[in-house]
Parts: C-alpha cells; sequence; structure tokens
C-alpha cells in the first residue's frame, strides 16, 4: 500500500579505507607492539572485522613515553606562530577529510552517522582550531606568570569517543 | 445543555502529559531533515494532493469562483488525468450549495468552516444554526473553532460542551476541530485542547484557521499527532489531523508527511485521517509532480491562478 522509504544517507562505507592491521605510531612510524599480540575491531553494525590493531604494553609505552619527550623538546622550542600553524593545518586536514573520519567513527564505534557527522568530528576540529589559537597568546593570557609546557601525558581513550578525545 | 458524548471531560486528565518543549521542537527538527526521493517523492506528491483540503476563505468569494475551484479539484491537472483529485473544497456557509452543486459525486467532498469562524464570538445558539444550515446546503464536512476566550480563562466544561453540541449539530458530518494553536500560547495548552476536542466527540483536530500570522508548525503538528496517538492507546478511537495556514510548497508538505509517518505511521497517510489545509499548495505540488516525472521545471505561468 504505501511507497514510504526515505533516501539512504549520502555518507556510504566506500568512502573510507581500512587497511588490514595496523601498527603503533611511534616516533614519527607504525611499529609492531613488543608482544606481537593484536585484537580485532569490528563494525558493531555488520560484525564484519575491520581491522587488526595491536596490543600496546609496557615496553611500547615506555619507548612511546620516550620519543614524545624527545620531540616535546623541538616542539617546545618553535615559535608560538609556529605553533599554531601545525594546529591549523591538523585542524583544517581533519575538516576537510571530516566525512571519511566521520563514517570511519560510525564503523568503528557504531554511533549514528548524525551523531559522528553533526558532533564528533566538527568538535574535534574545533578544539584544534581552538588550541591553535592559543598558541601565540599564552604569554598575555596570565598576567604576571611565564606559561610553561607540562610535559608528556599519556591518555586511555575511551571507545565511544576516540576522535574527540584525542583533540 | 444535555450532553450525549462518547467520552466524559475526565478522559483529559486521565490521558494528561505535558509537553517537553525544547524536545518537541528538536525532534520536529530533526524528523525535517530525513529526506524522501524519486518514486517515494513522487508517492508522497500523490499522497498530499490527495490530502488536500483546497480552501478559499475570501470575502470576495463567489459562486463563479467556486464552481471554478470545484473543477480544479475535481481535475488538479487539466493535462494529466493521473493527478489524483483532492480530498475536499473548503468554503464559507453560503458557498456551500454552488460547491456541492458543482462537485457532485466526483468523490470531492464539500467542507465547509462554521461557528462564527475564525473567531468564533458569535452566540452559541447561531453558531450551531449555521452548522444545521451548511450541513442542510448540502457540506458532508464542517470546520469549527474552539472558544478560546473560554480556553485560556480554564472554563474546559464549557469548550467540551460546545464540541459536543457542534458535533450533535453535524449529524451524519464529519466535525473537524480547530484550535487556533497560534493563539493558544503554549504546547501544553495545544495538548490539552486537542484531548478536549477528541474527548468531545471531533473526527479531526486541526490546528489553525490561517486567518491570524502564527498558523501551521512542525512542532505544532507533532504536538498535536503525539496526542492523537495518546488518545488512540487508551480509547482506541481514531482521530485524523489537518493542518493548515502557511503551508506553501511540496517541501514544507513533505516534512508534515514525515512527522505523521513517524508519529502515528502508515495508517494516518490518508485523507482519512490527515488533511492539509492549504490553498497555494496545489499548484507547488503539481509543478513537483510534473518535474519528477519530466526532469525540469515547467514555467509557473502553465498553472492556474486560483
Amino acid at each position: 500500500m504505501s511507497r514510504w522509504e526515505y533516501a539512504p544517507a549520502p555518507e556510504s562505507t566506500d568512502i573510507a579505507s581500512v587497511a588490514d592491521t595496523y601498527g603503533l605510531y611511534i616516533g614519527g612510524e607504525f611499529v609492531e607492539p613488543a608482544s606481537g599480540d593484536y585484537f580485532k575491531t569490528i563494525n558493531p553494525a555488520t560484525e564484519e572485522v575491520l581491522s587488526a590493531i595491536p596490543i600496546a604494553g609496557e615496553v611500547d609505552i615506555d619507548r612511546a613515553v620516550g620519543a614524545a619527550r624527545k620531540a616535546a623538546e623541538t616542539w617546545s622550542a618553535l615559535a608560538p606562530a609556529d605553533r599554531s600553524k601545525f594546529m591549523y593545518r591538523i585542524a583544517r586536514a581533519m575538516q576537510e577529510r571530516s566525512r571519511e573520519l566521520a563514517v570511519l567513527e560510525s564503523m568503528n564505534g557504531g554511533k549514528p552517522i548524525r551523531e559522528s557527522r553533526d558532533i564528533d568530528v566538527p568538535l574535534a576540529a574545533a578544539h584544534f582550531f581552538y588550541y591553535a589559537g592559543w598558541a601565540d597568546k599564552l604569554e598575555y593570557a596570565f598576567a604576571g606568570r611565564t606559561t610553561k609546557p607540562l610535559g608528556v601525558c599519556a591518555q586511555i581513550i575511551p571507545w565511544n569517543f576516540p576522535l574527540l578525545m584525542l583533540a | 445543555m444535555a450532553t450525549t458524548a462518547a467520552f466524559s471531560l475526565d478522559l483529559v486528565d486521565r490521558i494528561g502529559g505535558s509537553v517537553d518543549a525544547v524536545g518537541a521542537e528538536e525532534r520536529a527538527a530533526r524528523l525535517a531533515t530525513r529526506s524522501i526521493k524519486k518514486d517515494s517523492k513522487l508517492w508522497a506528491l500523490d499522497l498530499a494532493v490527495r490530502c488536500c483540503d483546497l480552501t478559499t476563505l475570501e470575502g470576495q468569494d463567489s459562486p463563479g469562483k467556486i464552481r471554478q475551484l470545484a473543477s480544479k479539484a475535481m481535475r488538479p491537472s487539466p493535462t494529466d488525468p493521473s493527478v489524483p483529485h483532492v480530498a475536499a473544497l473548503c468554503v464559507y456557509p453560503r458557498l456551500v450549495a454552488p460547491a456541492a452543486a458543482a462537485l457532485m459525486d466526483s468523490g470531492v467532498v464539500v467542507a465547509s468552516v462554521a461557528t462564527g469562524f475564525p473567531s468564533g464570538q458569535t452566540p452559541l445558539d447561531l453558531r450551531l444554526l449555521e452548522i444545521e444550515r451548511a450541513v442542510a446546503d448540502g457540506a458532508d464536512e464542517i470546520d469549527t473553532v474552539i472558544s478560546r476566550g473560554a480556553f485560556l480563562a480554564g472554563n474546559d466544561q464549557t469548550v467540551f460542551d460546545e464540541i459536543v453540541a457542534s458535533k450533535r449539530a453535524c449529524g451524519d458530518a464529519h466535525l473537524k476541530v480547530i484550535l487556533e494553536t497560534g493563539e493558544l500560547g503554549s504546547y501544553d495548552r495545544i495538548r490539552k485542547a486537542s484531548l478536549i476536542a477528541m474527548a468531545a466527540g471531533a473526527d479531526f483536530i486541526k490546528t489553525s484557521t490561517g486567518k491570524i500570522p502564527i498558523a501551521a508548525t512542525l512542532p505544532t503538528c507533532l504536538v498535536m499527532a503525539e496526542a492523537i496517538r495518546d488518545f488512540v492507546d487508551v480509547t482506541g478511537t481514531e482521530v485524523g489531523l489537518k493542518v493548515a495556514g502557511g503551508i506553501r510548497n511540496s517541501k514544507e508538505a513533505i516534512r508534515y508527511l514525515v512527522v505523521i509517518h513517524e508519529t502515528l505511521g502508515d495508517e494516518w497517510l490518508t485523507p482519512d485521517r490527515f488533511r492539509f489545509g492549504a490553498s497555494s499548495l496545489l499548484n507547488d505540488l503539481l509543478m513537483q509532480i510534473d518535474k519528477q516525472r519530466k526532469g525540469f521545471y515547467s514555467d509557473p505561468d502553465r498553472y492556474t491562478l486560483d
């Protein structure tokens, strides 16, 4: 009787490509975990395996923190305006590929595309824009104080907002 | 006044409930983004034509204009017989007779406003007489207004009794009750007025007269549809919904259909349960149907003015 059907969302899973396996990103390159252990991540909507993700252990974390500490020296020596340029670039790259990132977030986390497309990804980009804007203003932001970096910090990212938590 | 209502006013409190205004607006806004394309869109446009109450409520209306509109109601697109006829032609009581004569047994019914439309500020006996005369002249459906003054003053019983009396005056004709939601001030009151009208025996509840600036809106439609859903849950009596005023193009019309579909389901996507009260909407629907079939827009001058 009724021919009431909604058109499919313009976002399709075809636009995102996922490799079979990923490494740990340490010191600017993807490396295997010391343990050699991986776990599978699935698309909750289809239960299809998306990729294999390494399980990081203590050794890996020590290596990552070490690499990050070394990088932080160069990073904090940069002029504030240059630091903000890098961060603006990240924010813009995120916006340019927002549809792809949103599809990936939905495939990985199982949340509706509306949520990842309208909230998670734009908000993640907005965070980078926000902090990029602060980089060259920190000197004036706190009267009578000099700001200095806190150093490397480690985060455990929950499953439900991976990209946003990173930002 | 003897009431022979199907339900009593207590039912309104028994169903009760209140409306989360922000939630209703957000939900309506979200439903407005659902997209209908291709075959489904053509089906939706066809449905919107079938659900149209082609309306003319002007001081300048004449029997001649009614005859002209009647032919449009029966055959909206003169060159394309596959376009269905509209549901009803909606006129002032004085013009019911010419409308009924022109429409005959075409399937398009005659709807008439009555009860001192649009303000409802005439004595009750005159309002009821107006209904009886319109029905006697051949009206199949009667669009009445509620006494907003009484409702806003808290005299729910008066409003209820007047609708019960109107229903009796209608006889076999269908009763549509206009709440004039733009004058009620809050979604909670719109919900309450909807429940009062349904408990008093309305066959349809209708948003607006179209005579004040605030007419039908999507959230209002949602709130009334939810009231109908709750009423049906408790009583099992199915009531229709008519949205009227300010709906001028197909895009808006389809959004209303989405709200109805998502709130009341497929069974309400029929002229027996849902209506648009509109004058200029029909031409836009015809244009969109042509566009959907031919792939390009026709010149607006190819459609009749009224």
